[in-house]
């Protein structure tokens, strides 16, 4: 098989203080193909992070194991080396940045991989324009003075910086302006046809990822429920709902211009939602 | 893999016989086990080493889990027994090239690196059976007749409570940080000593942020819910010392003075 990275059964269980530990992952089995966009959906506590980190080889699974191009991660250099090709955005920017400028702090990864001089320079540059972070505003600014937006766009640049092959972002449209939303959308794109990465991207919230992801792997309680292509899961809006998520309404909507014989659309595209409504209603818009 | 064991300092919810004794006795007890780890030495701080052992046995604290999850505490030791053996004069009774570990030496290295252990068992065993809040309580409860000269006590004993509750939080989020940090290309177990010392700053620089950031959220919320503190504060659980818990203390306390007859 051609997969990237896949899962086989994997657990995780975060020690607690004394005896017990509390399952977070249970039996987590999917597989993530080059260059696609997967997206880990579940609500609140369903283990997203967790897996993000486990994906990351930041955490290590306490039962299944994690293949990365085919080969099992186990050990310690395989770990490592698993965290060279992996890049994570975790949910909050606040744990990732601390240098005490915004461009220093971007360059932090490829400087410990050893990029030095005008190379280091260039990646620090693509990886913010990449986020969509002014450098020549904020570069000079401690990452501490920054907007909520503003921070997440620069603890991104930071993980971009290292160009990984396959890139989770763990909430990334979370806290972005409708501007940042479409920047990241279109840089995600970008990233994924110029590098041919993968990206996973963990999110409570559909309607950000939804036009970009090519298949959604819905959480619940640490299970992983089932994995659907977009079109699959356009129809699985109930179940949705009773796990406390929705499905973007334009999406709602061109599903149900398809199924009264509208030609299929690109929903996140209103103008051309707007034309399969008014083809749909015989030709009146 | 970071972070799955105990750790000093933290509350093991659990229901062992340490956890019913009054908080102000195991202070007192706590008190007295170290000023007898230093003034003992030889048998009787072995015989004592074996009294502590046994209760905390009885009591069933996971003591091996404790002591294997702090290496720190192992390095400490191991550098003081070493420093001792080949630095102190004496009959030499084994040498190597210019190094000679004499007698005087071994016995001292044992000695203390024995009391350095001790004295960690000795207070892993209060923080783990007794939780922060009820810490604090018999802080303040002992430092009371300082109060009559004016020491605000209730201040430092919030200050010390608050802190003991913050203290496994804080220790989770440097674990978070320090996985942030090693997505982003930081190398926390590179062979390269120093490269390791250096990449301690990105961890400890979002520490420090969270921190204070939390202590200002806390403060704030503690004034927004009419915290006063002070003398008249009251308290929905007052500590009681009932009649085993002193009989226990008085027991220990004795078997342990008892060692100075050794
Ligand atoms: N450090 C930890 N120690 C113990 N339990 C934890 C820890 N972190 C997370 N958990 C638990 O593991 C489960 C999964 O947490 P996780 O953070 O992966 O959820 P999530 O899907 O990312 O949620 P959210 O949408 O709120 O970010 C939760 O039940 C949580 O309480
Ligand atoms: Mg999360």
């Amino acid at each position: 098989m051609a997969e990237i990275l896949s899962l086989e059964s994997v657990s995780y269980s975060y020690p607690l203080p004394g005896e017990g530990e509390a399952a977070a992952l249970r039996e987590v089995s999917f597989e993530v193909e080059p260059g696609e966009v997967f997206c880990v959906a579940g609500p609140n506590g369903s283990g997203k992070s967790t897996l993000a980190q486990v994906c990351a080889g930041l955490l290590s699974p306490t039962g299944g194991s994690l293949l990365y191009g085919g080969e099992k991660v186990e050990g310690r250099s395989r770990l490592r080396a698993l965290r060279k090709k992996v890049g994570l955005l975790f949910q909050s920017a606040e744990d990732q940045l601390f240098a005490d400028t915004v461009e220093k702090d971007i360059a932090f990864g490829p400087r410990c991989r050893g990029v030095r001089g005008p190379e280091l320079d260039q990646s620090v540059r693509g990886a913010a324009e990449l986020a969509g972070l002014d450098l020549e505003a904020f570069g000079g600014r401690s990452p501490f003075a920054l907007s909520e937006g503003e921070r997440r766009r620069a603890a991104l640049a930071g993980v971009l910086a290292l160009s990984p092959d396959v890139l989770v972002l763990d909430e990334p449209f979370i806290g972005l302006d409708y501007e940042g939303r479409t920047h990241l959308a279109a840089a995600l794109t970008g990233y994924r046809r110029d590098r041919g990465a993968s990206i996973i991207v963990v999110t409570h919230e559909l309607a950000g990822v939804w036009p970009l992801a090519d298949r959604f792997a819905v959480m619940d309680s640490g299970s992983l429920l089932r994995v659907a292509r977009r079109e699959d899961l356009a129809g699985a809006g109930d179940e949705l709902g009773a796990l406390g998520m929705q499905l973007p309404d334009w999406a709602v909507l061109a599903r149900e211009l398809a199924a009264l014989g509208a030609p299929p659309v690109n929903p996140s595209d209103p103008d051309a939602l707007a034309d399969a409504a008014g083809s749909v209603m015989g030709g009146r818009r | 893999m970071i972070g799955r064991d105990i750790t000093i300092g933290q509350y093991l919810a659990s229901d062992t016989l340490l956890h019913h004794v009054d908080p102000r006795l195991k202070v007192l007890a706590v008190i007295a086990s170290t000023v007898l780890v230093f003034v003992y030495s030889g048998w009787a701080l072995l015989a004592f080493a074996g009294l502590l052992v046994l209760l905390l046995v009885v009591a069933r604290l996971p003591l091996l889990k404790v002591l294997k999850s702090l290496p720190t505490v192992w390095v400490i030791a191991f550098i003081t027994f070493m420093l001792q053996a080949f630095l102190t004069p004496g009959e030499v009774i084994w040498h190597w090239g210019f190094l000679s570990i004499t007698d005087t030496g071994l016995s001292n290295g044992l000695l203390f690196s024995g009391r350095i252990l001790l004295l960690v068992v000795v207070l892993a065993a209060l923080t783990m059976t007794t939780p922060p809040l009820k810490l604090a309580d018999a802080l303040e409860s002992l430092l009371k007749p300082l109060s009559y000269l004016k020491v605000p006590v209730w201040r430092v004993t919030t200050v010390v409570s608050i802190t003991l509750m913050f203290i496994p939080n804080i220790l989770e989020e440097s674990r978070k940080i320090t996985r942030a940090q090693m997505a982003r290309g930081a190398d926390f177990e590179s062979a390269n000593l120093l490269r390791r010392v250096r990449d301690i700053i990105p961890v400890l620089v979002p520490l420090f942020v969270r921190v204070f950031r939390d202590a200002d959220e806390l403060a704030v919320a503690m004034d927004a819910r009419a915290y006063a503190g002070g003398e008249k504060r009251t308290r929905l659980y007052p500590l009681k010392i009932g009649w085993k818990d002193s009989l226990g203390t008085v027991v220990f306390l004795a078997a342990a003075l008892s060692l100075t007859l050794l």
